[in-house]
């Protein structure tokens, strides 16, 4: 079944429906994500089968992120953009219904495309996730992200990672 | 308003006919300089608080709850936006931008599924 990915339209996707395993998620996607996007703090985006394109299947929010480093010797700083606060994308939440199992790296692989595609108008090095907890940090580690920081929980994926994707057969 | 239906609409004067209601004019938009938050909370919690805003120099609970919310609350919603690497780890994250991994077999299996799956 042919899914698509579109930015979250109440008037057009049901919120109500939506089922995550984790409570938070439903009720950010039914409470917050519109006010949040109405305040330019996370855009999210909306998974939905094209032959049922009210029902949501899963989502997930990109939000801009910074990644602040420590004073490094310059031979490592002088190709990076803004140093040392560097412009990073967030996936701030990434949930799927519950009724769509294995969806979970559809709505990953969308997160992470789409976001290398804003790089062409906005500056990012990395695309950044939560994971939180055992599940979610194999799921973004098998997938290729790397620990950001020893202390955190935070994850990440190089955009030069990512831009090799395209050099691979279809 | 009246209608005047005389000669437009006969025979349906055995009907009631509301007179039209014009849209109340619209309240003044009101600015709120304070909303309110309610929290119910055990009795011994409580007692914790009102000591700790007397230790923290607080003539009211109130001032200091506000104070400890405004700091806790704008400290977690910046710290979702950002992250502070020390040296170690900036220079290993530096080092992995430069020299980045080859996308792993999950990852590319997933590009594939996407492909077929995502119009």
């Amino acid at each position: 079944m042919p899914y698509r990915f579109e930015p979250l339209d109440p008037e057009r996707h049901d919120r109500s429906g939506f089922q995550s395993s984790v409570p938070a998620l439903t009720a950010y996607l039914q409470q917050r994500a519109r006010k949040d996007a109405e305040r330019h703090l996370a855009v999210t985006f909306v998974m939905v089968e094209e032959s049922a394109p009210a029902i949501i299947a899963g989502y997930y929010t990109l939000s801009n992120y910074t990644v602040e480093l420590a004073e490094l010797p310059g031979e490592l700083t002088k190709r990076l953009p803004r140093y040392p606060r560097l412009p990073a994308t967030l996936i701030g939440r990434l949930a799927r219904d519950e009724r769509f199992p294995g969806t979970g790296k559809l709505l990953l692989m969308d997160a992470i495309l789409r976001s290398y595609s804003q790089t062409e108008t906005s500056g990012s090095i990395a695309v950044i996730a939560d994971a939180k907890d055992g599940a979610a940090l194999r799921f973004y580690t098998k997938h290729g992200f790397l620990r950001l920081g020893s202390e955190s929980n935070r994850v990440y994926l190089a955009m030069s990672s990512i831009r090799q994707l395209g050099t691979y057969p279809a | 308003m009246k209608l005047d239906l005389y000669g437009k609409l006969p025979y349906i004067n055995f009907m009631k006919i509301p007179a039209r209601k014009l849209p109340a004019a619209a309240p003044a938009a009101r600015v709120r300089s304070t909303a309110r938050l309610e929290a119910r909370i055990p009795p011994e919690l409580k007692e914790i608080v009102e000591e700790a805003a007397t230790i923290a120099g607080h003539t009211s609970v109130t001032d200091y709850i506000v104070q400890t919310l405004r700091v806790n609350a704008s400290h977690t919603v910046e710290m979702s936006r950002r992250s502070r690497l020390d040296a170690a780890d900036s220079k290993a994250f530096v080092r992995s931008l430069l020299t980045p991994g080859k996308p792993t077999a999950a990852l590319l299996a997933a590009f594939a599924h996407y492909r077929k799956q995502v119009r």
